[in-house]
């Protein structure tokens, strides 16, 4: 083995008057500082365990699932539209035009009982003014122009007493 | 006090002596590592990010290292592929054919805070770098690491024979290069 490793050392006798060293150079201290560095550097690689390439894929498919559930509930959710868009003469120009499209049930089932309650309280307003015009109507009238109402109405002598 | 391979393997295995074990390690390695990647890359700090890279990969790998060949040769082993991956990864990131690598490899060189060799050792280097890649590195590990065939064979995994064609051919070449200039 030595022959053989002394073979290629004649080979290269031109090299002799080549220096083999002091030409390359390090900053000072460096190898003093190495091993410091290759500890802080294994540190942080283990602090970065999330980049290793299987965290990455387990990382991915987890926000994949999460962003996929998120997708399935939202479109499952029934929409909700507000009348806040609307105004009040938009939304009763299109009743009247499309009022043909719906039923009473259906319009029923929309309304809250709240706004039902509005309603009555409206009809019931409407109803006392109405009964009170009647009245008045009536205590103006002659006691000629009530029967005159009466027998045009079809109303016998003999069924008045009954009234 | 000398360290054998398994003193070193035992200590970095046991969790209670792992740091200790291996910082004894990287004393007895670091600069031959070092040296054998910075004749490869020239680049002082591209040397220093590689040689780093070496020990956490020998740190994170050493409970897979079987005992079959020695520690260093192993460790050289990893040194050599990641120099090796490094300038192959310079020659794809910038489409430079193989011989512009060198050429700019030469030229850094010259432009090289941490290189103050004198004409002739720059002459010498500059016909290194004409060499391709794995002769380079046969050379360097020969010449200036004075390794043995067998070591290197272990390392490169090229047969005693090869490697010893290879040097020939490497020396050559070197010297007509030194002739031409």
């Amino acid at each position: 083995m030595e022959d053989e490793e002394n073979i290629n050392e004649e080979t290269n006798l031109f090299l002799t008057n080549i220096k083999k060293e002091g030409d390359f150079k390090t900053p000072s201290k460096y190898f003093d500082r190495f091993p410091e560095q290759v500890q802080s550097k294994i540190k942080q690689r283990d602090f970065d365990w999330f980049q290793l390439p299987q965290y990455k894929i387990a990382f991915a498919s987890i926000c994949t699932v999460f962003i996929g559930l998120v997708v399935v509930l939202n479109l499952n959710k029934p929409v909700e539209v507000t009348s806040n868009y609307f105004t009040n003469e938009e939304i009763n120009n299109y009743f009247e035009e499309h009022i043909d499209e719906y039923n009473v049930i259906e319009i029923i089932e929309e309304i809250s009982l709240a706004e039902l309650n509005d309603i009555q309280i409206e009809v019931k307003d409407t109803l006392e003014v109405n009964l009170e015009k009647e009245s008045e109507l009536i205590n103006k009238l002659t006691e000629e122009e009530i029967m005159e109402y009466l027998i045009d109405e079809g109303y016998e002598d003999t069924e008045w007493d009954k009234l | 006090m000398s360290w054998t391979d398994k003193d070193i393997i035992e200590k970095i295995l046991n969790p209670d002596t792992k740091n200790y074990g291996f910082n004894i390690l990287m004393e007895m390695y670091k600069e031959k590592v070092y040296w054998i990647i910075r004749r490869m890359v020239i680049d002082h700090d591209e040397s220093n990010d590689i040689s780093q890279e070496v020990f956490v990969k020998v740190w994170k790998n050493i409970s897979k290292f079987k005992g079959d060949s020695k520690l260093y040769t192993w460790i050289f082993r990893i040194a050599t592929n990641e120099a090796l991956t490094y300038l192959r990864k310079k020659k794809r990131r910038f489409f430079i054919p193989i011989i512009d690598v060198e050429d700019e490899l030469a030229s850094s060189l010259e432009s090289d805070a941490y290189y103050s060799g004198d004409e002739i050792q720059m002459r010498l280097q500059k016909a290194i770098l004409s060499l391709p890649e794995k002769q380079r590195l046969v050379f360097n590990m020969k010449y200036f690491e004075e390794m043995k065939y067998k070591d290197m064979s272990e390392v490169l995994d090229i047969s005693v024979g090869g490697l010893k064609a290879q040097y020939h051919h490497a020396v050559k070449k070197i010297e007509n290069f030194l002739k031409e200039y």
